[in-house]
């Protein structure tokens, strides 16, 4: 067993797998593997969204340990790429137009080859709707803006209104999915791979492949919505639907309406990325390399669809639709369930540990690998700065974390920014819809706050570190670019 | 102002003009290299030491930790 592929999905659920029991046949292919694999339960995320989480898949670090003005990786930076390559291995990457896992962030470190889409687009995407409107809708807004004025009740008509004549004919519509997404669909990123395995990949070899195709906005190709069955949901539909998710003024109970239409939109991403990880493993197994790779698929985090209000993945909340994500293992030994904690700061440690290979001193996670089986992890720690939507951007930088910690009992969540805590008992409420009242639960409050500070004081930014060094001079070099493009 | 005075190699100091500066002028340099250094010591490590106090002290107002 010496080479590695790691499948991450952008936005992939946990809840959204058939072996993870959801109730759609978004994953017939992983669910067979399943039986075969490792299951982790409760893979827990150490950073979300993909920015924050990253570091932790990758470099076995959290988020903010280097300065929450850091974003992406470190110059110089050890990963699970660059340890493998140090071990003598060809590595590989295809990252599906994120630009958070770009050069720029330096996630092609470690890789002989990487391709991240984000320079070939032949065309732009075809508008999705936040910035619609052909040259006469442009008159007809400022006589309405002008007959309705700007009151509650006038804004509130202006935009329907609007949103009316841009639903039937005010758009550019696309035609097909194609011309609306956002990032290349898995086929694209997986054809490649399929290539240069069958071509180039000497061994062993580590690839990693990032996959787009659940990420909003959602355009899935034709294909995974009609292995759905769902092909009645046209590219001009899936235009509308993404337009009004999007809406900030919409009612709850008007989103309600669609939200079965946009999972389906959701659920047809995964479906496609499914079937083409099927056509990875076939291409493997006809080439008698299938028995010496390890295969891990797990996520950056999943996607909110309002189950505690939200939708999307912003870093606001840290709610188990966000923060539990997928995990498989197929390697070593016929598999089994993973029932306790895992933390995806270890899986990089685990990884490399399953391959026989040393992990660098700077990892701040551990193997958890035992030979048959794998080791719980005591508690679980998801972190990100509160409501840092834009990190390129210098204004929130210095914001205050959003930080939760778990073990297998309960989970609390603290909000530095807003001073809210919340604690939850995962046993009756695994949804973690109820927050335990102010002063249940003591001792596991207790517990989980003295956890929590030695994970703040263990992970603080230490200034004497080389890696923290190069880390502020790449942060420093962005914002001192940043301040004088502003001047 | 206190100032100290340090010396660069001039090689050194004209690829970072030549690299990140308008216009070549000492004044520029010092101007640049000040605003590296600023940006260097901003401690970002202050952020977490505030949160984890807010810890201590929420652990002191459970009971958990003396008020020491």
């Amino acid at each position: 067993m010496h080479n590695l592929i790691l499948v991450t999905v952008d936005c992939l659920r946990a809840d959204h797998l058939g072996c993870y029991g959801y109730r759609l046949p978004t994953t017939p292919f992983l669910d067979r593997l399943s039986r075969t694999s490792w299951r982790f339960e409760r893979a827990i995320v150490a950073g979300t969204p993909t920015y924050y989480s990253f570091p932790a898949i990758l470099a076995s670090r959290y988020p903010l340990s280097l300065g929450r003005n850091v974003v992406g990786l470190a110059p110089g930076e050890a990963t699970l790429a660059t340890g493998l390559r140090q071990a003598g291995y060809t590595t590989a990457a295809w990252i599906a137009g994120n630009p958070y896992l770009s050069a720029r962030e330096r996630y092609h470190q470690g890789f002989d080859l990487a391709e991240d889409f984000l320079s070939d687009r032949r065309e732009p995407p075809v508008d999705v709707g936040r910035r619609p409107f052909r040259s006469s809708g442009a008159r007809l807004k400022r006589l309405l803006r002008a007959l309705l004025g700007s009151g509650r009740t006038g804004t509130h008509l202006y935009r329907e209104l609007i949103f009316f004549y841009w639903c039937w004919w005010g758009r550019q519509r696309p035609g097909e999915m194609t011309r609306a997404r956002q990032y290349p669909a898995a086929d694209a990123v997986v054809g490649q791979a399929r290539e240069w395995l069958r071509e180039r990949a000497a061994e062993p070899f580590f690839l990693w492949l990032h996959m787009m195709d659940p990420h909003h906005p959602y355009f899935p190709p034709e294909e995974g919505l009609a292995l759905l069955g769902r092909s009645d949901l046209t590219a001009d539909r899936a235009q509308v639907l993404n337009a009004l998710w999007g809406r900030e003024d919409v009612s709850r109970r008007r989103l309600d309406r669609h939200r079965d239409e946009i999972l389906a939109l959701y659920d047809a991403g995964i479906r496609w990325v499914d079937d083409q990880i099927g056509e990875l493993v076939s291409d493997l197994r006809a080439a008698g390399r299938w028995e010496r790779t390890l295969f891990a698929l797990t996520a950056d985090h999943g996607e909110e669809f309002l189950d505690h209000g939200g939708r999307y993945h912003y870093p606001v909340r840290l709610s188990p639709e966000l923060t539990r994500v997928p995990l498989l293992i197929h390697g070593p030994a016929v598999g089994g369930e993973v029932p306790g904690l895992f933390s995806l700061i270890d899986l990089a440690p685990t990884l490399l540990d399953m391959l026989d290979v040393e992990s660098p001193p700077t990892f701040s996670g551990e193997s958890r690998w035992r030979r048959n089986g794998f080791e719980p992890r005591p508690y679980a720690v998801t972190e990100c700065v509160f409501d840092r939507r834009q990190p390129w951007a210098e204004s929130g930088r210095d914001g205050a974390r959003l930080v939760a910690i778990q073990n297998q009992e309960h989970k609390l969540v603290v909000n530095f920014a807003t001073g809210d805590e919340q604690l939850f008992d995962l046993v009756a409420d695994p949804g973690e819809t109820s927050p335990l009242a102010e002063g249940a639960a003591l001792p596991a409050h207790r517990k989980l706050l003295a956890a929590l500070r030695q994970h703040l004081r263990h992970h603080r930014p230490d200034p004497r570190s080389r890696p923290y060094l190069a880390a502020q001079l790449a942060a420093s070099g962005r914002s001192l670019a940043a301040a004088s493009s502003e001047d | 102002m206190e100032t100290i005075e340090i010396k660069l190699p001039a090689d050194l100091c004209r690829r970072v003009q030549q690299t990140f500066l308008e216009a070549e002028s000492e004044r520029n340099l010092e101007s640049f290299v000040i605003a590296v250094l600023e940006e260097l010591v901003e401690d970002w490590a202050e952020m977490d030491r505030r949160e984890e106090e807010i810890l201590a002290e929420r652990l002191r107002s459970l009971g958990y930790l003396s008020k020491d």
